[in-house]
């Protein structure tokens, strides 16, 4: 850093000429012009009326046209109108539009619909100019004076023949009293209701009016009416009084309009081109200055100048339209005339001067009005003029002290005009201040970067100096700021150690019980509560109430952590950043936030100033910025919300009247707005619907859906803010959504009603209905039955026939069989058990005697019951034949011609190469004197049971029945299987009607296995007893199944 | 009635009907005179009519005149006249302009006196009508009036539509000059 000497004090004061230009501010108001319209051009907008809902309903030569602040709608003869150029416009109490037009008819507007006024037969033709409500309807015409519709639609007429001033009347006002005005070209006249009849009192030119032409009256909030005329410029009647003041001198044209923009003050709009402004206070009225801020709207051709409820001012023009805005903010840069736009400090003075530090020295500006700053005597020398001026203050003498960055500090004597430099003396000999302040005792504070403080005696001429640098206990030599405040205590903003306390002669580290050391404090400042605010970088701001901290950033309402500068007014703290300006609001502990989104800001550190007003002064590298925080809280209007449109399942309903849905009808959607004509001020809403919404839900958007809503009932709130914290009060919407059919408790008991007698009646029904079924059924069961009855008859009769001659056959058949008391007198230790499955049975045994030759076999013929007795009466028949006729007795022989026999017995001469029917067989040739057994088998065994062990002989594997001439078979022979037959031998021939046997736990077939076993088993006992075992054991087996085929056991031993 | 009774009878109803026609009357001139100034760049055109004729009535204050277009002389050739009455007033559709219309301030102009008045009426020229406030100073001598007013009309207001190529030639705005004595009669 370097340090910087003047030495050269000799600073001579400079009186420059008082410069005549003034600087306007740049973005003071915005202004909108508009000239076309949904594609109409140079409208003509004759006249206008601001509704309740804030939209703005235009009278125009091309008819009606209604502005919501968003879009415009046009209202034009095919809507209804009954004349499209439209003079005059207004909406009465109940919320009716009077449209009056050049041809002295009115239209009235009422629910969206145009209709011709009821009794414009009764008015004239000239111009409708002007509606005022008092009593009735008055309709003021350019040419026939004043029409009066009273509450019971009786019109009067009143004009210059029965005590109007002139018929050419230009406006109408209400005064306090609730008398009528009517401003003509004869003078105003005052009607009053008297008893059932009017009054009417002229004042005209003779009565002291200045002027007979009266263009417009309006009653100012003091309760005069205030009169503009043609050439007279305006005057203000006092009607209580009857006095009048007068403007001294009016040379500026007719006046065509006037507002009360403030209580008593009043903007003059002239056909001059130009909008005047001037006070009037209780004795008279104040001179006439030109408004500034409107000389950028053209006023050509000016039909109306209005105000309204935000205070914008409206310009209806022959050609078009402009609105104009005031803005918070207003701008004084290098190329509106100041002399820089490097402005890095500023100060308004007691005689409110504003002093402006910039990187080109110090310069006074006069400050005529809000809008503008006049260079004024400048009072440095040229030396300073590229000294950096880093802070300017004002002492209680008057004197102005401000600080250079490398320069030190000066003395500007408002008395004598002269400056000087006050040399700190600093250790470091550091010539770069950056902040100035007093304390009580009219001691002079300076803090440097780089040098400490300085406090500097005030009173005395000397002017002595007292440093207070890092050894005196300040812990740093780098301060960006001091305050003190009304105990005398100082408040120190160090660079790197924090914020200091500096009491009793000792510094104190504030931020050390918050552990924000190694922090630097850029900005103090006090608030009307008490609390000391300060800024850290990266840290936002930190409040001190003299007994702890608190932070506020980013994270509870600041939009920038670096705020680089900290202004107070009042109870509002605002940080100044790079974006704009957060206000914060001590009593509502909320942040309000003003950008700045289309302008360069970049304040500079601590280059701000508020002033007895609340504008903050800011310092900046794109110029002076004024930033005007006065009215923040205090104007409290706000844009007014109200609903588009309501879409209930996507279609629109008429949110006016119909607030019942029914369960299915349950998305809705809603859209809304709010009418707020301030420029560049974005419009906020919060909604919430109690019911589903918890709290209030912010957004810009301008609709809102809820989908899927459950029955009950709801309210729809609806607020808009106007950007700086105010919100309107919210409109509601409430509609109930009734539960669907399934939850309605009567529903309930009526559908239990009605299912229970619907079942009722179906059983009742069906049951009638089965009855009658069932007496078909019965009768047809009683046919059926009988049928049955006769048929079983009959088949009980063939039954009987039948079994009658089974019986027979079976006599036959056991007459074939051999006598077992003849067998056993061959074999007398032999049994047979022999169990048909039917009365018949398809096996049998043969039996005979040749010589010492016993033939026995076991036969099992093909089938059972009477086809199987059939085919062994063959199989006996040609056994016989074969044994005992032909002598034959070996017994592979008697099976090969047994088998010529039964296919000869079946067929005959026939073909039967694919027979199956046959009979299988097992025989033995036993020659009781060898004691040798000679076996053939044709699929039977021969089972041999010989000391306790059953040993099985396999017979051949074809049945008999097989043809041996062809096929597989041909020429096949059966064999003989001979055994020497010992003692104690038993033989045992079987078919296989006992192994085949279902039965057992699990109902299977008993199989060969378990019938040898049974046959060793039992193979030692006596016969007897093995024809009781063999004969137990099937019925054990058998169980409760049924025989499947006939049962031939065959057991013999010699001896 | 003798004779004096008779005299002082007829005489009185003559003064009476004397004040009535007095309150009754009327200021009337078949000869005002009319004169209009066009100053364009390129030529100056004045032209002046002497046959103004006209009404006013002091107790209501309302006045009537007239002119007929065709009655103005000078401008600065016979050519100019011609395209003054058939091009841009049309003096055949359109003969004569009016101005009808009331003063403003309440002035009793039978009272001998100077006043400065505004006559607010209706302009007709080239069979347009327009509002109009003529500031005028009225000399009155009782039974005699001098009326002077100076004024603009601007051509466009009444559907006068210069041709580009006399742009330079004819002015937009035409100074007129009025002075009218007016003599009060029953």
């Amino acid at each position: 850093m370097t340090l910087r000497y003047f030495k050269h004090y000799n600073f001579i004061v400079c009186i420059f000429i008082l410069l005549s230009f003034a600087i306007p501010a740049a973005k003071a108001q915005q202004i909108k012009n508009i000239s076309s319209i949904n594609n109409q051009r140079n409208i003509s907008f004759n006249c206008l009326v601001q509704a309740n809902d804030g939209t703005i309903w235009y009278g125009t030569n091309n008819g009606v046209i209604k502005f919501d602040g968003e879009k415009f709608k046009n209202f034009e003869n095919t809507k209804g109108l009954i004349n499209v150029p439209v003079s005059a416009i207004f909406i009465d109490q109940s919320n009716l539009i009077w449209i009056g037009h050049n041809n002295g008819k009115i239209t009235i507007f009422e629910n969206e619909k145009f209709s011709a006024f009821p009794f414009n037969d009764q008015l004239g033709s000239a111009k409708i100019t002007s509606f005022i409500e008092n009593n009735g309807m008055w309709i003021g015409t350019y040419g026939n004076g004043v029409y009066h519709v009273d509450k019971k639609n009786k019109v009067n007429h009143y004009n210059d023949q029965n005590g109007l001033s002139d018929n050419a009347v230009y406006t109408m006002c209400i005064d306090k009293r609730k008398s009528l005005w009517v401003g003509t070209d004869g003078g105003l006249t005052c009607l009053k209701n008297k008893k059932n009849a009017t009054e009417l009192d002229i004042i005209s030119m003779k009565k002291g009016l200045p002027d007979n032409i009266v263009r417009n009256i309006i009653l100012a909030q003091n309760g005069d009416l205030i009169i503009a005329m043609q050439d007279s410029g305006i005057c203000a009647y006092n009607v209580d009084q009857r006095t009048f003041k007068k403007n001294e001198h009016w040379n500026y044209g007719p006046v065509i309009s006037i507002i009360e923009f403030e209580p008593n003050t009043f903007y003059i709009a002239s056909e001059k081109n130009a909008i005047f402004k001037c006070v009037i206070s209780n004795d008279k009225i104040g001179s006439f200055s030109r408004l500034n801020y409107t000389e950028n709207v053209d006023c050509r051709d000016l039909n109306v100048f209005y105000k309204d409820r935000e205070k914008n001012l409206w310009f209806l023009k022959k050609n078009g339209m402009s609105i104009l805005s005031q803005s918070r903010w207003k701008i004084f840069q290098k190329n509106n005339g100041i002399i820089s736009d490097t402005i890095l400090s500023v100060l308004i003075d007691s005689k409110n001067n504003c002093w402006i530090g910039s990187n080109k020295g110090l310069h006074i500006y006069s400050i005529p009005s809000y809008y503008e700053i006049v260079p004024t005597e400048l009072t440095v020398k040229q030396q300073i003029y590229d000294k950096e001026v880093t802070c300017i203050f004002e002492d209680k003498f008057g004197n102005i002290w401000f600080g250079t960055y490398g320069n030190g500090l000066f003395k500007y004597n408002t008395k004598t005009k002269k400056i000087k430099s006050i040399p700190l003396q600093t250790e470091f000999e550091n010539d770069n201040v950056s902040c100035i302040t007093v304390d009580d005792n009219n001691k002079i504070w300076v803090s440097t970067l780089g040098g400490g403080i300085s406090m500097i005696d005030n009173i005395n001429a000397s002017e002595e100096v007292k440093n207070f640098s890092f050894k005196d206990g300040l812990g740093v030599n780098y301060v960006y700021s001091i305050l003190c405040d009304s105990q005398n205590l100082r408040w120190v903003g160090t660079d790197g150690i924090g914020l200091l306390e500096y009491t009793a002669g000792i510094f104190i580290k504030v931020n050390e019980k918050s552990n924000l050391e190694s922090k630097s404090v850029y900005s103090i400042a006090k608030s009307s509560s008490g609390n000391v605010w300060f800024n850290m970088s990266e840290h936002g701001l930190y409040k001190f109430d003299g007994n702890s901290l608190l932070n506020y950033s980013t994270l509870n309402g600041l939009t920038d952590n670096n705020p680089l500068s900290i202004s107070t007014y009042k109870n509002l703290v605002m940080a100044i950043h790079n974006n704009g300006i957060d206000v914060f609001n001590e009593k509502s502990n909320q942040f309000t936030n003003f950008y700045l989104n289309d302008v360069v800001f970049e304040p500079n550190l601590n280059a701000s100033f508020t002033d007895k007003k609340g504008n903050v002064w800011i310092g900046t590298n794109n110029g002076l910025f004024l930033f005007n925080s006065s009215d923040i809280y205090t104007d409290t209007i706000t844009p007014i919300a109200s609903f588009t449109s309501v879409l209930v399942n996507n279609v629109n309903v008429n949110f006016d009247s119909k607030n019942s849905f029914s369960s299915s009808q349950n998305s809705f959607l809603f859209n809304f707005n709010a009418v707020w004509f301030k420029i560049g001020e974005k419009v906020k809403f919060k909604y919430m619907l109690k019911g589903v919404d918890k709290k209030f839900i912010y957004s810009e958007n301008k609709s809102i859906s809820y989908g899927g809503l459950q029955a009950g009932s709801y309210t729809f709130y609806l607020s808009a803010s106007n950007g700086e914290g105010h919100w309107s009060k919210p409109i509601t919407y409430h509609f109930t959504i009734a539960k669907p059919m399934w939850q309605i408790w009567w529903v309930w008991i009526l559908a239990i009603a009605i299912i229970y007698l619907s079942i009722h009646l179906i059983l009742r029904y069906r049951l009638n209905l089965l009855k009658r079924e069932k007496k078909i059924l019965e009768h047809k069961v009683q046919l059926r039955t009988q049928e049955i009855v006769n048929q079983s008859k009959i088949i009980e009769a063939k039954n009987k026939d039948i079994t009658d001659s089974i019986e027979y056959a079976k006599k036959i058949q056991d007459s074939i069989l051999p006598n077992i008391e003849y067998i056993k007198n061959f074999l007398p230790h032999s049994f047979i058990f022999y169990k048909q499955k039917d009365i018949v049975s398809g096996d049998f045994y043969w039996f005979a005697v040749k010589n010492n030759h016993i033939i026995f076999a076991a036969v099992d013929c093909t089938g059972h019951g009477v086809p199987g007795a059939f085919m062994s009466l063959i199989g006996n028949n040609v056994l016989n034949q074969i044994v005992n006729e032909n002598n034959v007795t070996d017994p592979a022989t008697i099976l090969m011609q047994l088998n010529t026999g039964v296919l000869k017995a079946l067929y005959g001469s026939k073909n039967y190469s694919t027979t199956k029917d046959g009979m299988d067989i097992g025989i033995c040739n036993i020659n009781i004197q060898t004691k040798n057994l000679i076996f053939a088998g044709a699929m039977r065994p021969l089972y041999l049971c010989r000391e306790g062990v059953l040993e099985e002989i396999l017979g051949d594997k074809v049945s008999i029945g097989t043809d041996f001439n062809e096929g597989t078979h041909k020429n096949f022979s059966f064999s003989n299987k001979e055994i020497k037959i010992q003692d104690n031998d038993v033989f045992y021939l079987s078919t296989d009607g006992y192994a085949d046997q279902f039965g057992g736990e699990k109902g299977k077939k008993m199989m060969k296995k378990n019938f040898k076993n049974l046959l060793q088993l039992i193979s030692n006992r006596t016969m007897d007893e093995q024809a009781k075992v063999v004969s137990d054991s099937l019925i054990e087996w058998k169980g409760n199944f049924e025989q499947v085929d006939d049962i031939l056991v065959i057991g013999f031993k010699l001896s | 009635m003798n004779k004096a009774t008779t005299l002082f009878f007829i005489l009185l109803i003559a003064v009476s009907f004397a004040f009535q026609s007095q309150d009754n009357a009327l200021y009337r001139t078949n000869a005002g005179v009319v004169s209009f100034l066009s100053s364009a760049p390129h030529e100056k055109i004045k032209a002046t009519s002497k046959k103004l004729y006209g009404v006013l009535d002091p107790n209501k204050r309302m006045y009537n005149f007239a002119v007929p277009i065709s009655s103005f002389e000078g401008f600065n050739s016979p050519l100019q006249k011609e395209h003054f009455n058939e091009n841009y007033l049309e003096s055949q559709k359109n003969p004569k302009a009016y101005y009808k219309g009331k003063i403003i301030e309440e002035v009793d102009l039978k009272k001998p006196g100077i006043y400065q008045v505004r006559a607010k009426g209706m302009l007709t020229i080239h069979g347009i009508e327009k509002e109009c406030i003529v500031k005028s100073k009225v000399v009155s001598e009782g039974n005699k009036l001098n009326i002077e007013s100076n004024f603009s009309v601007l051509l466009k207001d009444y559907g006068i539509k210069i041709p580009k190529v006399v742009s330079q030639k004819i002015a937009e705005e035409i100074a007129v000059t009025i002075n009218v004595d007016m003599v009060i009669k029953n």
